[in-house]
């Protein structure tokens, strides 16, 4: 066992920046994961920063601080989610096979006409991104799940401009097929 | 019946579904960070594209690199060591070989799911092997966990309900710990302390389990 000796100056600055990032974890938390889990932004902290406290305790001679800590910190926090969401899953489904099922958007899941105009949209559109040239699917697919285009432009290593001009090609292109497919646009 | 963009949006927000083909925290994190190579990044941004749950805790974690940035100056750097006492670096086919060796894990680790992965390597994650409700003697705080296999070592930390650092342990061979005495003299009688384990393997794997909670009396 080694218990290290701690220097009381530096565990105060490494518990002050623990502390800043569970009150921004929490912020991220409540704005971004789905509230009809229960996932409280409470639990999800307590689990990240514990992971985060510990790395930061043990880690030494690292050349880009603000990278590794970027990692463990968003590492820990999506641990932190998953685990909670599958327990989550599992006191809603006890009996369950352990693999959720696919959730259908609300309106899709009522029954009727409408249900089967939606699903029939919905395999035309599917059919016209998977047609696009795969980086404008891909943005396409990012700007419908809610990324903005500084976000796309950091996970798709580009540059926001570029990011922004590659969606609006994209969407451009997109409406151009549906349209092709005799599908109209309010406003055309 | 005319449609819009947001009709379209929202037709191709993506379901939930099973977990078991998304990729692990640690890509994920990676991907948010920027590091990840052209190969690995198109796989990650082809499953997030799809997945509802990966694109949510991606964008959860997103805001946290202003935050990073500007915590970075404010923690405390431990001193280098000197030149001399720090190992030689490896010679570049070693460092090549160990980035083939990661890009070989990474991609089976990203392939394959969770559960299997670690058959693969014939470890679990650990867990608490104290009984259920029980409550520990603060003299004899000993904290037990399951052994995560294949020689690994772990590293433990122990906090009060509110967060606080009691004591951390790195190294043990044993899968226990006994939390000093001293450690626990803040902690009121009844209250609970917070314990997590990580699993280190000689290959530099690691493993973090969850968050264990236990009643001192």
């Amino acid at each position: 066992m080694t218990d290290e000796p701690r220097d009381p100056a530096a565990e105060a600055r490494i518990a002050a920046v623990v502390e800043e990032y569970g009150q921004v974890l929490r912020r991220a938390v409540a704005r971004h994961c789905p509230r009809h889990l229960g996932l409280q932004p409470d639990d999800v902290e307590q689990d990240a920063r514990l992971r985060l406290l510990a790395a930061l305790r043990r880690e030494s001679e690292i050349h880009d601080l603000a990278s590794y800590i970027y990692r463990v910190a968003a590492s820990a926090t999506i641990d932190a989610i998953r685990r909670l969401k599958a327990r989550r899953e599992e006191q809603l489904d006890p009996g369950g096979d352990g693999e959720p099922g696919l959730e259908l958007p609300v309106e899709a899941a009522g029954s009727g006409e409408r249900a089967l105009e939606r699903r029939r949209l919905l395999e035309k559109v599917e059919a016209v991104v998977d047609g696009l040239e795969a980086r404008r699917g891909q943005v396409v697919r990012l700007h419908a799940q809610g990324f903005t285009t500084v976000e796309m432009a950091r996970l798709m290593g580009t540059t926001e401009p570029a990011a922004r001009n590659l969606l609006h090609r994209a969407l451009k292109e997109l409406r151009q097929r549906l349209r092709e497919r005799g599908l109209t646009y309010a406003g055309d | 019946m005319p449609v819009t963009d947001d009709d379209l949006l929202g037709l191709l927000a993506a379901p939930r579904g099973p977990r078991s083909a998304c990729p692990p925290a640690d890509t994920l994190a990676r991907a948010a960070a920027g590091p990840l190579d052209t190969a690995e990044r198109e796989r990650v941004l082809d499953h997030v594209v799809r997945c509802a749950d990966c694109a949510e805790e991606l964008r959860a974690v997103l805001p946290l690199e202003a935050w990073a940035a500007a915590a970075a100056p404010r923690l405390p750097r431990r001193e280098r060591r000197p030149a001399a006492a720090r190992r030689r670096p490896p010679r570049w086919t070693a460092w090549a070989a160990a980035a083939a060796l990661a890009v070989a894990a990474s991609a089976l680790l990203w392939r394959a799911e969770g559960p299997a992965v670690l058959r693969a390597r014939r470890v679990a994650l650990p867990h608490s092997l104290l009984p259920e409700g029980a409550a520990l003697a603060r003299g004899a705080c000993r904290l037990r966990w399951s052994d995560a296999g294949g020689g690994a070592r772990y590293a433990v930390s122990v906090l009060s309900k509110d967060l606080r650092p009691l004591a951390a342990a790195d190294g043990l061979e044993r899968p226990e710990y006994v939390v000093p005495a001293p450690a626990l003299q803040s902690v009121p009688e009844g209250a609970e302390i917070v314990w997590s384990v990580e699993a280190r393997w000689p290959d530099g794997h690691r493993l973090a389990s969850p968050t264990f909670v236990t009643r001192l009396r």
